[in-house]
């Protein structure tokens, strides 16, 4: 007789981490000297950006509340 | 150990739930057991395995509320020695205007017949190439604005700031009313226009009592037609919407008419709904908006297929970090200020003035230099400007948006306050972030499994 198959059941994946790099608890001497913080796609280098027109054609998110 | 005070916590469709440490820069999906433990530690349980990854992550912490605010500001310090300032420029040929749109901010201001000259464009260029030179970071596309930048009269010097910045190796992006682009696009090249910023309020009716020529007429005729030209031509346009109580009800037949002209076809086309924002308490109490109950509205008028839109924007870079986290790029995209007008716009007024926000050109309160008759910066404003930061506003210290927001918009903060040092942030910002989060996370999901291009005006929502 054949044996019934029994499934296991599957092992629930409770949390998915999207990312891994974090700004955790090393110092912020040590986070100066890594060399990831001094590449240009690590920050958003100026600022955010406010004004419409420049977020608009760069990232196209709009900001400014200013109406034209 | 505790729970984190810095969590942005929302529900997926589902059974899950997006976790983001808006400090950590963690960004986890867990399932509704982890979720509610997140919620409520004291009843609810979960396994060690789970209890370390989230303690890894940020979202269980043995700090204090106190250290973690302390943590905060040190990045937020960390930041702000790091930028590096991006320049902006802004060009704005003159204050007038042949419209007098009923929500017109600059209706205050000085708007005479003075316009730029050919000798005021020369100073201009020769300041901005004296920003290169001293190796700045210059966001090569400088904006027109005003006023309105393309009046018939205004048409020679365009002509020739556009081929002098064209020389410089500079695009340009302008926002115009549209109404008489027809004579300017022999000079709109697809090559160096990065985009057009035009307004449109709603259907002809609608539009035409808000957004009308000082004789009284309507705009929306010339309008549309100048947008099909322009689509036409290849340039990326901007559609925007202002909206607030007067015109709210009736947006739903404007998204009906861009449907039925086909715009949304044209991959240079984008459309951005936006609240008005009036700084009178009491025009703010009858007329105002805020992008969460643009949001709420569209949801409830039109359904969420019209998500695509963009309306009920969240009004700092929320959107830019997570993808970048979506993206491999590293640790989170914090930020230590709000907005370019802190750091890096320049803005050329046709008076001889220097201003960094758009918002607040012509104002002298605003003014943070003069470029007539020689260069001169108001240190002590820029100073200011520069170093406001969450560090300095208390209430935004405790707050788990800080490093997102940097302390919202410091024209509001003292138009709502008279003080720069209290937050800027819109009404309402969080409950909307927290509606919104769950779509950003899905578009991103989508478009990871896709490998689709990463393409502007389908990104935001």
């Amino acid at each position: 007789m054949k044996k019934k198959k029994i499934e296991k059941p599957k092992k629930e994946n409770k949390i998915k981490s999207i990312n891994e790099k974090l700004w955790d608890d090393f110092t912020i001497e040590e986070l100066e000297s890594r060399e990831e913080f001094n590449s240009p796609n690590i920050l958003i280098e100026g600022g955010p950006g406010g004004c419409c027109v420049y977020k608009c054609w760069t990232v196209g998110v709009v900001f400014c509340g200013a109406a034209m | 150990m505790r729970v984190s005070n810095y969590i942005i916590k929302a529900k997926l469709s589902d059974n899950k739930y997006l976790l983001f440490h808006s400090y950590t820069g963690a960004l986890d999906v867990v399932n509704k057991k982890v979720g509610e433990y997140i919620e409520n530690p004291k009843k609810n349980y979960i396994d060690k395995e789970s209890l370390n990854t989230l303690t890894k992550r940020g979202y269980i912490t043995d700090k204090s509320p106190r250290e973690e605010e302390k943590h905060v500001l040190n990045i937020v310090k960390l930041l702000q020695s790091k930028i590096k300032t991006e320049y902006v420029f802004t060009i704005i040929p003159t204050y007038r205007c042949n419209l007098k749109c009923t929500y017109c901010y600059q209706d205050s201001i000085k708007r005479d017949n003075v316009s730029i000259d050919k000798n005021v464009v020369d100073k201009i260029f020769e300041i901005i190439k004296n920003f290169s030179y001293s190796n700045n970071k210059i966001f090569k596309t400088i904006q027109l604005f005003g006023g309105e930048p393309f009046l018939p009269e205004n048409y020679k010097i365009i002509k020739y700031i556009l081929n002098i910045g064209k020389e410089l190796g500079y695009k340009f992006a302008v926002s115009t009313n549209g109404v008489c682009l027809d004579q300017y696009i022999s000079l709109l090249k697809p090559k160096f226009f990065k985009g057009i910023q035009i307004t449109l309020d709603g259907i002809e009716n609608v539009h035409n009592k808000r957004r009308l020529k000082k004789n009284g007429t309507g705009t929306f005729k010339e309008i549309v037609r100048n947008i099909d030209i322009v689509l036409s031509k290849d340039i990326p346009l901007n559609l925007r919407v202002n909206i607030d109580k007067r015109n709210f009800e009736n947006f739903k037949y404007l998204v009906k008419y861009i449907s039925e002209k086909d715009w949304t076809n044209y991959p240079n086309f984008q459309v951005n709904f936006r609240p008005v924002y009036f700084v009178s308490k009491n025009r703010k109490k009858k007329y105002g908006f805020t992008n969460y109950l643009l949001y709420k509205k569209v949801i409830l008028l039109l359904g969420k297929e019209y998500l695509w839109m963009n309306m009920g924007n969240i009004t700092f870079p929320f959107e830019p970090i997570i993808s970048d986290i979506f993206r491999g790029k590293g640790y989170a995209g914090f930020v230590a200020f709000y907005c370019v007008a802190q750091r890096g716009s320049v803005i050329f007024d046709p008076y001889g003035d220097l201003y960094s926000c758009w918002r607040t050109c012509g104002e002298k309160f605003w003014r943070i230099g003069k470029y007539i008759p020689k260069l001169t910066w108001e240190e002590n404003k820029l100073n200011i400007l520069k170093n406001r930061t969450v560090v300095d506003i208390s209430k935004c210290r405790k707050c788990k948006l800080a490093l997102l927001c940097g302390g919202g918009c410091v024209v509001k903060a003292f138009d709502d306050s008279r003080s720069l040092y209290n937050p800027g942030c819109e009404d309402d910002i969080e409950k909307l972030l927290i509606k919104k989060f769950p779509i950003i996370y899905n578009k991103l999901k989508q478009k990871n499994k896709e490998d689709t291009k990463y393409i502007n005006h389908f990104f935001s929502e």
